[in-house]
């Protein structure tokens, strides 16, 4: 009875019993969680409750500081800049998202090729990577942003195309060690196609290694977002997004109407700390196990 | 002898680099919208003007022809002409890199040795006050935005307590720029003994360069605090402690020295964040560098501009890229061993 039980227990619970430290979870962790969750809550649930939508323009309401009738105050359209603030998270989100899982599919396709590929592809392909990696990021999504018809498509391909070079490094990295391992000798030795072994073998074994930068560049992803926005290749007017407001507000700070940048840019302050404190957590939980 | 090859294969390699970097440049902005032919004369004129203007501006050659031609004009020194200045587009750079130049420069100054220092005192006493409020700051200076921090120091510094001029460029409207001999004001305005001058351009580059700096030394402080923390757990150190040097002699005389291949490392990378954060500085300080000159002509789909200075960045990111890797055999002799 035991011989069977407790191997089981050792193999259910090796973590809990060392130390009791080690259940804790990191505190940036819930931080940042916590910080995502409120944002969430904020974009659904402002909107509603103000009465107002995110261009809904007052007339007799241009740029009035906060007040308890409208919290973040009004910018010089006479639109509520807390729904705005509230509403503008959904771009930066979805658009800082997406681009980051576009990089890292394409990465992760290119670099499945290229670590198995012929040797002149594999060079072909590192060679993009690194043209891509020799432009800084922000100029080169600002160029590929304004080279193409402004719209949420260019903004996120812009973006994807800038963050997929490491993605496909590592990717390319992983594969060539794990196409190595005796799993995939059996794989082949069992006469699967050779993409088969790469796309349901190599690459989901490789998935790993390469997911470690993801929340860092997701608040990458935010800024160069918020970026391209304020010089304007990114969201166009009227559209609510953070980097835009900020810019709506640049020809009012001279004047001292700093409210209409004000909250758009402690916002994009929080979001980004919120994946750079996920990301912190996340590498405390790997250190400890 | 073996600095100089390594040197040369280094600058081998960058050369298919630098030509993949140029056939994107050129398609990037063969793509710009609105024919750019239009753009420069306008909607309304008859199909013969917009032939004229675009064999005019090279425009109505096949793609493969214009590339080459492309390629051929910037090996002779032409970068093109911008129709919205009117200027040769080399003659609009050499007035604008100085004014870049000075900002990157004293940023990465006052950067380096700003983000070295506090990575090295949070990782020499973890834990403390000094830990927790430089790893405060770290997180800060990564998540905000460099414009909008610009923004806000604007508001602070010139609008509520007026201890700087108006952000209206390097210097004010009614001073007279300093005569010309490094193009950095801050330097000329010394040599040309106006001190005056001197105190007018440092308080206009005071809030960009901070800005500037603020955000750029985060990333550095947490990677130093990162391999400082790993230099102190390891044995050498270890073994420099037990024999009873005092904690700041064993940080100084041992940890420091095995940290800066990395800190360069990393001056290659901030140099990438800094050009790239001069793109928003430079708008937001009205700052008339190349960055700005760069979304100026965008906004009116002016090729050539464009093509140059985001060819110029990428060559200066390029070219510190090698500097940095070269130079690894100055500052370590395991290199040298290895290569």
């Amino acid at each position: 009875m035991t011989t069977l039980d407790q191997p089981l227990a050792t193999l259910a619970a090796p973590a809990a019993r060392s130390k009791p430290a080690r259940k804790r979870w990191p505190l940036s962790l819930t931080v940042g969680v916590a910080i995502l969750i409120a944002w969430v809550l904020f974009t659904i649930l402002v909107p509603p409750l103000i009465g107002r939508s995110a261009t809904d323009v007052v007339y007799g309401s241009k740029l009035l500081p906060p007040s308890p009738l409208s919290w973040f105050g009004t910018d010089a359209l006479g639109r509520d800049l807390l729904v705005r603030t509230a509403v503008a998270f959904r771009y930066d989100i979805l658009v800082a998202m997406t681009s980051v899982l576009a990089a890292a599919a394409m990465g992760l396709v290119l670099g499945a090729i290229a670590g198995t590929a012929p040797e002149w592809i594999d060079n072909l392909l590192m060679g993009i990577t690194d043209v891509i990696s020799a432009f800084p990021n922000f100029v080169l999504a600002l160029a590929m942003a304004a080279a193409f018809s402004p719209s949420p498509t260019t903004l996120v391909l812009s973006i994807a195309i800038v963050f997929m070079p490491y993605y496909a490094r590592t990717t390319r990295a992983a594969i060539l060690t794990e196409k190595n391992k005796p799993y995939a000798d059996a794989a082949r030795a069992m006469g699967l196609h050779p993409i088969r072994i790469v796309f349901l073998h190599l690459l989901p074994n490789s998935v790993p290694y390469t997911m470690t930068l993801i929340a860092t560049d997701v608040s990458g992803a935010i800024m160069v977002t918020a970026g391209l926005s304020f010089l304007g290749f990114g969201v166009q007017p009227p559209d609510a997004e953070w980097g835009l407001m900020i810019s709506e507000g640049n020809s009012f700070i001279i004047s001292g109407e700093w409210w209409v940048s004000f909250f758009p840019g402690v916002a994009v302050m929080s979001l980004i700390s919120a994946f750079l404190l996920i990301d912190l957590g996340i590498r405390k939980i790997q250190q400890k196990f | 002898m073996a600095v100089l090859s390594y040197a040369l294969r280094r600058l081998a390699w960058t050369i298919p680099t630098l030509f993949g970097a140029l056939v994107v440049i050129f398609f990037l902005t063969q793509a710009v919208p609105g024919n750019a032919a239009l753009a420069r004369v306008g909607l309304s004129v008859d199909p013969e003007t917009i032939a004229a203007v675009k064999a005019s501006m090279g425009i109505d050659q096949p793609i493969p022809v214009q590339f080459w031609i492309y390629l051929q004009n910037i090996f002779h020194g032409d970068l093109g002409h911008s129709w919205k200045t009117g200027n040769e587009v080399t003659f609009d750079l050499a007035q604008r890199i100085p004014a870049t130049i000075e900002l990157a420069l004293l940023t990465l100054i006052i950067t380096v040795p700003v983000g070295v220092a506090l990575g090295v005192l949070a990782a020499t006493w973890p834990g403390s006050w000094l830990d927790r409020t430089i790893q405060g700051y770290a997180l800060l200076g990564m998540g905000i935005p460099v414009f909008w921090l610009g923004m806000m120091c604007i508001f602070v510094f010139y609008f509520l307590l007026g201890w700087v001029p108006p952000p209206s460029g390097r210097i004010g409207i009614l001073d007279i720029a300093p005569p010309y001999v490094t193009g950095l004001y801050t330097v000329d305005s010394l040599i040309a003994g106006n001190l005056q001058l001197f105190g007018s351009v440092v308080s206009r580059l005071i809030l960009p360069v901070a800005s500037l700096v603020f955000v750029c030394a985060a990333p550095l402080v947490v990677m130093v605090y990162n391999i400082m923390g790993v230099q102190l757990r390891s044995d050498h150190i270890r073994a420099a402690t037990a024999a009873g040097l005092p904690r700041g002699e064993v940080v100084r005389r041992f940890a420091l020295k095995n940290i800066m291949i990395p800190v360069l490392t990393m001056v290659a990378h901030l140099s990438r964040l800094l050009l790239g954060g001069a793109v928003l500085v430079e708008t937001v300080f009205a700052w008339p560098g190349v960055a700005r000159y760069a979304v100026e002509s965008m906004q009116v789909a002016d090729l050539a501009p464009l093509q140059a200075v985001v060819l110029l960045i990428t060559g200066l990111t390029i070219a510190i890229n090698l500097i940095v890797d070269v130079s690894y055999f100055w500052i370590d002799p395991r290199v040298k061993v290895a290569a």
